[in-house]
């Protein structure tokens, strides 16, 4: 690439050290000197995509290969897209600032549905053909991974080929199976023919998608000898053993999650009815408490970061948490290293550990309720009390802070009007609690934040048969809460109802969605999950146009026969378990928390795990 | 035992903030086990102090900071440990050790030196650059907190002269207001001249600009930071 050019553009951008690369820690080969080049795509800009633990793995893993180099690259920034397009550069990787397009393999990480637009646009700023039909021998093999991808059907005319679960093993597989394809030569077709009998391997076009004439899928079937007619994901059986990276890049900017991170364990044993990464993630499986200490010494001195953040779905259940931290802190206090713990269940944890670690840094504090009552909060299987929440508040301020954010959730199943009135009552009692407190003492530096968003129905959940609730509904609820949230020092917040509805609807869409995407992107769609680049009409349009009303993916409830679009994937957990699940929902009986006793959701037809 | 460090910031790192470069090198002092105090109270901060900074996009062979340690330590230790460290294109130059009870290098820092190369294609600027300097007053905006406001940037040009030309490029160098009292941006001077000499030029991609070195006066001379070392 001509370098020159790339100068001139980033004297003319905001942030252009998005676009530098050349971090400490980032990974330098000769490309000549490599059979497969592969870039990691992150369908974000950098920040976001730099505070992404899965990322950090597969990149660090790859490159363990010599046969292969794997680079980076983000979505840039719409005036950084603009200089590009104007000046006729095409998307590159950080690293070699090489094109994709002359990669071996795009593989983009889903996180989140509203990405899809910036897929696309990535493609076609990269120069590639956006539909895997379109694409010849020349071009890179395009393929995704993360939790979208276990319903990736919106998305199937643009993969080649999807991975589905922990790809730490998967890759290298896949990686394999390219190599040997790539020495002896043969069609793209030869190629994905050998990927996709390696387990956990999905190549959409290889099934065929029939419909009603309702509108519902009738079937979805391989059209082709030798494929599975169902795709099970894979798993990381023990966690100790799994690769972990022992250095991480250290960016330059601000990112979002700017520390080392730390994974204490995969999965989630609560199961929230609403939590599609509680079901996806399972089986749970933790590091040891060793092999944790080891890494933590290893990343700290590798990259010199000043916090370290032990993450997973719920750190509070780590079987040995209290040790950990105790280990922890004796070890790297005196370096001043803090910790930050997400997903913390403070009324778990011993309260002088707690004011140990808040020496070396107070963050905020953040509690997710999730509903506003009981009963709502048992629909959900969320085993938390109101009691729980108020006794964790009331240590938060015991021990000295002032602001403290409630996350909620409204359209949930059953919800009634009680349930919201239930979100204001919560707020006020956290008040009434602070103020009791602090005796009145310091009442002018409280602020709780009440942050409510609209509930989406997600694949793979005890609640993917249910129907969102509208928007006009959300609407209501909204104005609703608004007016009942009119406290001092509280502040309300919300996720935008449009968007929520838009994630509902490509959550758990069908193939015939892709058409939607094609023409919200060519009509200006990008950057939908930032809300300055929200064109909510345009979506609309979108769908008008491609004769697709999204209210049939959203807005419907869906029997226990009709066939979902993602039913030949298997994450483990069977179908059946999550409609009993959904049923106990409706009656509000909770299934408690699986290390007391199993309740039988499928996963231990996988190999490994926790669960036996 | 307090250390004067200077460092270069090159090309392939001239698009990172003065704050991301600060952290940068916090991060790698940590990296190479550098043996920083750190100040007291409820959020400790490593006590590293820096030099006016580079404004994004320019390059410098002299940067400085300043660093308080903890305990002794070999002003050459410092500077390989550090270089192992480092990302491409930051480079420890030399550290000395100073006396503790100087003044903040912000505050002492006046002057710096530029090496400008400006795309001048086929243009004869030493006359317009002559009427220019001539000029009693050189007023410019300059936007900031308060919002913006109009200065007089002439007293900040100490020294502002063509030292070669080649291929389709004026080099230049000028000694400008550095430092906490006053501070002259090179590229607001630059820009400010070319509008004075009616030169169109793409509004951003017109120089090329190096730090080379920043200035104290003391006992009567003008001296780099380096100068301060102890005896």
């Amino acid at each position: 690439m001509d370098k020159s050019v790339l100068d001139e553009i980033l004297r003319q951008v905001t942030k252009p050290v998005r676009y530098m690369g050349n971090e400490y820690n980032m990974v330098e080969k000769d490309p000549s000197k490599v059979l497969i080049r592969f870039a990691f795509a992150f369908p974000d800009v950098y920040e976001v995509g730099m505070s992404h633990l899965g990322m950090k793995i597969l990149y660090h893993l790859m490159n363990e290969r010599e046969d292969t180099y794997c680079e980076r690259v983000f979505a840039p920034w719409t005036d950084m897209e603009q200089k590009m397009r104007e000046k006729g550069l095409p998307l590159f990787a950080l690293e070699s600032k090489d094109p994709i397009a002359e990669f071996d393999f795009v593989g983009f990480t889903l996180q989140y549905e509203m990405c899809y637009t910036n897929v696309i646009n990535m493609l076609d700023l990269a120069r590639i053909p956006l539909r895997w039909w379109e694409r010849e021998k020349n071009h890179p093999f395009i393929i995704a991974g993360g939790p979208c991808a276990y319903n990736v059907e919106p998305m199937a005319d643009f993969f080649d080929l999807v991975v589905m679960g922990d790809g730490e093993e998967v890759i290298n597989e896949l990686l394999d199976v390219y190599r040997q394809w790539k020495m002896q030569g043969g069609t793209r077709q030869d190629f994905l023919v050998a990927a996709a009998r390696i387990p956990g391997v999905y190549v959409p076009h290889f099934y065929d998608v029939e419909y009603d004439d309702d509108g519902t899928v009738r079937s979805v079937k391989p059209n082709r000898e030798g494929i599975p007619s169902v795709i099970q994901k894979r798993v990381v059986r023990d966690l100790d053993r799994a690769y972990y990276p022992e250095t991480m890049i250290v960016p330059y900017m601000d990112i979002v999650h700017d520390r080392v991170m730390l994974e204490v364990f995969r999965g989630c044993t609560r199961g929230c009815r609403f939590c599609q990464a509680g079901i996806i993630y399972r089986p749970v499986r933790e590091r040891s408490v060793p092999r944790l200490m080891d890494l933590a010494e290893k990343l700290i001195n590798n990259t010199g970061y000043e916090e370290l953040s032990l993450s997973s779905l719920s750190t509070s259940d780590y079987s040995d948490l209290e040790n950990l931290v105790k280990q922890l802190m004796e070890r790297f206090a005196p370096q001043k290293v803090s910790f930050s713990l997400p997903s913390l269940r403070i009324d778990s944890f011993s309260r002088e550990l707690i004011e140990e670690m808040i020496k070396v840094r107070k963050a905020g504090l953040t509690f997710a309720p999730e509903a506003g009552t009981q009963r709502l909060r048992d629909v959900i299987n969320k085993g938390v009390t109101e009691e729980d929440l108020l006794n964790s508040v009331r240590q938060a301020f015991e021990l000295g802070w002032d602001t403290v954010k409630l996350y909620l959730m409204i359209g949930l199943p059953t919800e009634t009007q009680e349930d919201l009135e239930g979100i204001a009552d919560l707020a006020r009692k956290v008040k009434s609690c602070y103020l009791d407190v602090t005796g009145g003492q310091r009442a002018h530096r409280l602020r709780i934040t009440v942050s409510v968003a609209s509930f989406v129905p997600k694949p793979f959940t005890p609640f993917q048969w249910v129907a969102q609730d509208t928007i006009e509904r959300l609407n209501q609820k909204l104005d609703f809460l608004k007016d009942k949230l009119r406290i001092k020092s509280v502040e309300f917040d919300w996720h935008d109802p449009r968007l929520s509805f838009l994630e509902a609807v490509f959550a758990r869409g069908d193939r015939r969605l892709g058409k939607v995407l094609i023409k919200a992107w060519e009509m200006g769609c990008k950057f939908d999950g930032w809300a300055e680049h929200f064109k909510y009409h345009i979506w609309l349009k979108a769908f008008e146009d491609a004769g697709i009303d999204p209210g049939f993916y959203a807005n419907r409830a869906r029997d226990r026969e009709e066939v979902l679009p993602w039913s030949h994937i298997d994450v483990g957990v069977t179908p059946s378990f999550l409609w009993r699940e959904y049923q106990k929902a409706l009656r509000g009986e909770l299934t408690p928390d699986c290390r007391e006793r199993c309740w039988g959701c499928g996963i231990t037809r996988l190999e490994g795990g926790l669960c036996q | 035992m307090r250390m004067v460090v200077k460092y270069a910031k090159q090309d392939r790192v001239k698009y990172i903030s003065h704050l991301d470069l600060m952290r940068t090198l916090h991060r790698a002092l940590r990296r190479a086990g550098i043996p920083v105090a750190f100040s007291q109270g409820y959020n400790p901060q490593p006590k590293v102090a820096f030099a006016p900074p580079l404004p994004v996009g320019m390059t410098s062979q002299g940067e400085y900071m300043d660093v308080m340690l903890a305990s002794e330590m070999r002003p050459q230790e410092f500077c390989q440990g550090m270089n192992s460290v480092l990302p491409q294109g930051i480079a420890i130059l030399k550290a000395v050790a100073i006396d503790e009870s100087l003044p903040s290098l912000m505050s002492m820092i006046e002057r710096a030196l530029y090496c400008i190369s400006l795309k001048a294609p086929g243009l004869c600027i030493e006359g317009a650059l002559k009427d220019f300097l001539a000029q009693p007053d050189i007023t410019i905006t300059k936007s900031g907190k308060k919002g913006e406001r109009l200065v007089n940037i002439r007293p900040m040009i100490h020294r502002l002269d063509i030292v070669g030309q080649e291929e389709g490029k004026v080099i230049m160098e000028a000694m400008l207001s550095a430092g906490s009292k006053e501070s002259l941006n090179p590229e607001q001077m630059i820009r400010s001249f070319l509008e004075f000499a009616g030169i169109e030029g793409d509004s951003c991609c017109f120089a090329d600009i190096h730090r080379l070195d920043m200035f104290l006066y003391r006992g009567n001379a003008w001296i780099t930071p380096l100068e301060l070392e102890r005896g």
